[in-house]
């Protein structure tokens, strides 16, 4: 489809997170885009096909642009560090007063599969694997997350 | 449903690094799709109220507090470098298909017998809350990063927008936005206004607080919260929908609108909130596939059926008889009185709901249908490859679709031992495999 020489104006961005195969045309995929008088159906069948080969029910953080002539295009990433770390550590809620209790424990090799994993999203490309793996430490500290080299 | 959990050794890591890398191909994959601008209709259609179809409909809030753990709550010694991190998030094939279901209890059967049209019109029960609808207004520059905050506390969904709309002003600035798409740098306006929404359970005013607070605003910025009306948003999908022509001489036409082409085969349709409009390439490349398979007389099986389109198109073409099943309760109704629309009664078309596991399969004999067509997503056909060829009398017609190009091989591989002179139809990214059962 050529864009021609204006380049499409942009509507708006949205932001919303689905769970892998699971879009549909009800809340919080409906209100969310239906506003915009995007082709729900269109965006439900394209997200769900895509994100065949990933477990259902894991929450994928979706950004769509909403161009003005009601096209658009959206870019799947995958889900947080938070829920990664959570799952890893078995437990559901990170802990409520994050620097003085510890809700769960992860290896260090969580961290590493977790940095692999989030390596290739299109934010973190460009960071070293090291650098990543100290970003996902900081977010483990902040949630209540003990990291230690092995479980014994 | 608890899939099983496949522990790994460390050792091999070459394993480990296919899996992130298929889910590479995933995420960056973006979709150009030409949606159809709204066309300054005067005629509104007199819908039942279709709030309800919202409310019942509502898929738990993937929120941080409410994620199932995946990993049973055992000891410590299972977490020894066996586990593999990926194996939790990318799928395996047994993995039971929930793609779907949302209120599907157990196998039930309905037939479209001689219900009127109200009943099949009636879709759903009661009406739950509506979700809330905050309107804050921040600059260009903080609202990305508020945005995203505010996803992390808790929001559904966050949908940034220019605050005026002044037509004289309005200009493309190309800042060093935070991310790119296709290469064009995102532009955010002067004047940004962020609508959020909330499940109606939550306490706005509380994650707005946490979200400013987390940003580093020093001041609250001015918000307004409304219920957001469900029925402002489902108006606006069906307004989307527009009579399309799939094949020369058939029109799928939406149920208020009139046929363009008053001598055609048209179809009328009244999805609701079913799958199947007729505009999607995967319809299209099914509905073509009909129109050269149906000579007249047929029996058809159109699994998943959605709004009921393939089968309803598949019999005003010449087919006797079609059975549709599907997982959704939505999309049993919707055929329903899509059937009634089009004047097709309970002995023409018989839809079956099915439950979204594998047991229980709708109570079909085998090898009886001289056409089976399923347009669903890659994972069910897979699992369900030999219950949907098996439905197939032998040389009958097979078609399944609702898969991407990339995924054809996988398909194609696991068809093609059941079917014989496998065929791929392929449009606009997205493809039809077809065969004949194999004797």
């Amino acid at each position: 489809m050529s864009k021609g020489v204006k380049e499409k104006q942009i509507g708006a961005l949205i932001r919303l997170v689905v769970n892998a195969g699971q879009a549909k045309p009800a809340p919080p995929v409906g209100p969310a885009l239906g506003q915009h008088r995007l082709n729900l159906m269109a965006f439900c069948k394209d997200f769900n096909a895509r994100t065949q080969n990933i477990k259902p029910e894991v929450p994928m953080s979706v950004t769509v642009i909403a161009y003005k002539d009601n096209t658009f295009d959206f870019t799947i990433k995958s889900p947080s560090t938070s829920y990664f770390l959570k799952k890893a550590a078995g437990i559901q809620l990170g802990a409520s007063r994050a620097a003085h209790e510890t809700a769960g424990v992860v290896t260090v090799k969580h961290i590493y599969e977790i940095a692999k994993i989030k390596q290739s999203d299109p934010d973190c490309q460009y960071m070293s694997l090291e650098a990543i793996c100290k970003s996902i430490m900081g977010t483990a500290r902040s949630i209540g997350i003990e990291v230690r080299r092995t479980l014994d | 449903m608890q899939s099983s959990w496949k522990f790994v050794r460390c050792t091999s890591a070459v394993s480990f690094f296919c899996s992130p890398l298929n889910f590479l191909a995933v995420s960056t994959a973006l979709t150009n799709i030409n949606a159809y601008s709204h066309c300054a209709s005067s005629t509104k259609h007199l819908n039942p109220p279709l709030r309800c179809i919202a409310a019942s409909l509502h898929s738990p809030l993937p929120s941080s507090n409410a994620l199932s753990s995946a990993f049973p709550g055992s000891s410590a010694t299972s977490f020894l470098a066996n586990i593999q991190a990926t194996s939790f998030f990318l799928a395996e094939k047994s993995d039971t298909l929930n793609a779907h279901s949302v209120l599907s209890s157990g196998s039930t059967e309905i037939e479209a017998a001689s219900e009127d049209r109200k009943q099949g019109q009636n879709f759903a029960e009661e009406r739950g809350a509506s979700m809330l609808s905050v309107r804050i207004n921040v600059t260009g520059d903080i609202a990305d990063s508020l945005a995203e905050s505010l996803m992390c506390f808790g929001a559904s969904s966050c949908s940034i927008e220019e605050a005026t709309v002044d037509e004289f002003q309005e200009k493309e600035m190309f800042s060093t936005g935070p991310s790119t798409w296709e290469g064009q740098t995102c532009q955010l306006w002067d004047q940004s206004c962020i609508t959020v929404l909330f499940a109606p359970e939550l306490d706005v005013g509380e994650c707005i607080a946490w979200a400013v607070d987390s940003i580093g605003l020093r001041e609250m910025p001015a918000y307004t919260i409304e219920e957001a009306d469900d029925q402002d948003w489902i108006q606006k999908v069906q307004d989307v929908f527009r009579p399309v022509e799939v094949a020369s001489g058939l029109w799928i036409v939406p149920r208020w609108c009139v046929p363009p082409d008053p001598a055609a085969i048209n179809v009328m349709l009244d999805p609701g909130l079913a799958f199947g409009t007729g505009d999607h390439p995967t319809t299209r490349l099914c509905l073509r596939w009909l129109h050269q398979n149906i000579k007249g007389g047929e029996h058809i099986l159109d699994y998943g059926t959605g709004s009921g389109i393939l089968s309803i198109t598949a019999l005003k073409i010449g087919a006797r008889k079609a059975a549709g099943v599907d997982i959704d309760p939505m999309a049993i109704s919707s055929a329903q009185a899509n059937a009634l629309i089009n004047n097709l009664d309970s002995c023409k078309l018989q839809v079956f709901l099915a439950a979204s596991n594998e047991d229980n399969p709708p109570p079909f004999e085998r090898f009886k249908f001289d056409i089976v067509v399923a347009n669903i997503l890659m994972l069910p056909l897979l699992q369900l490859v030999e219950r949907i060829t098996n439905y197939a009398k032998p040389g009958g017609r097979v078609a399944v679709s609702g898969i991407v190009t990339d995924q054809v091989d996988k398909v194609v591989a696991s068809y093609s031992v059941h079917l014989e002179n496998v065929h791929v139809w392929e449009d606009d990214g997205w493809a039809c495999v077809s065969g004949t059962r194999k004797v």
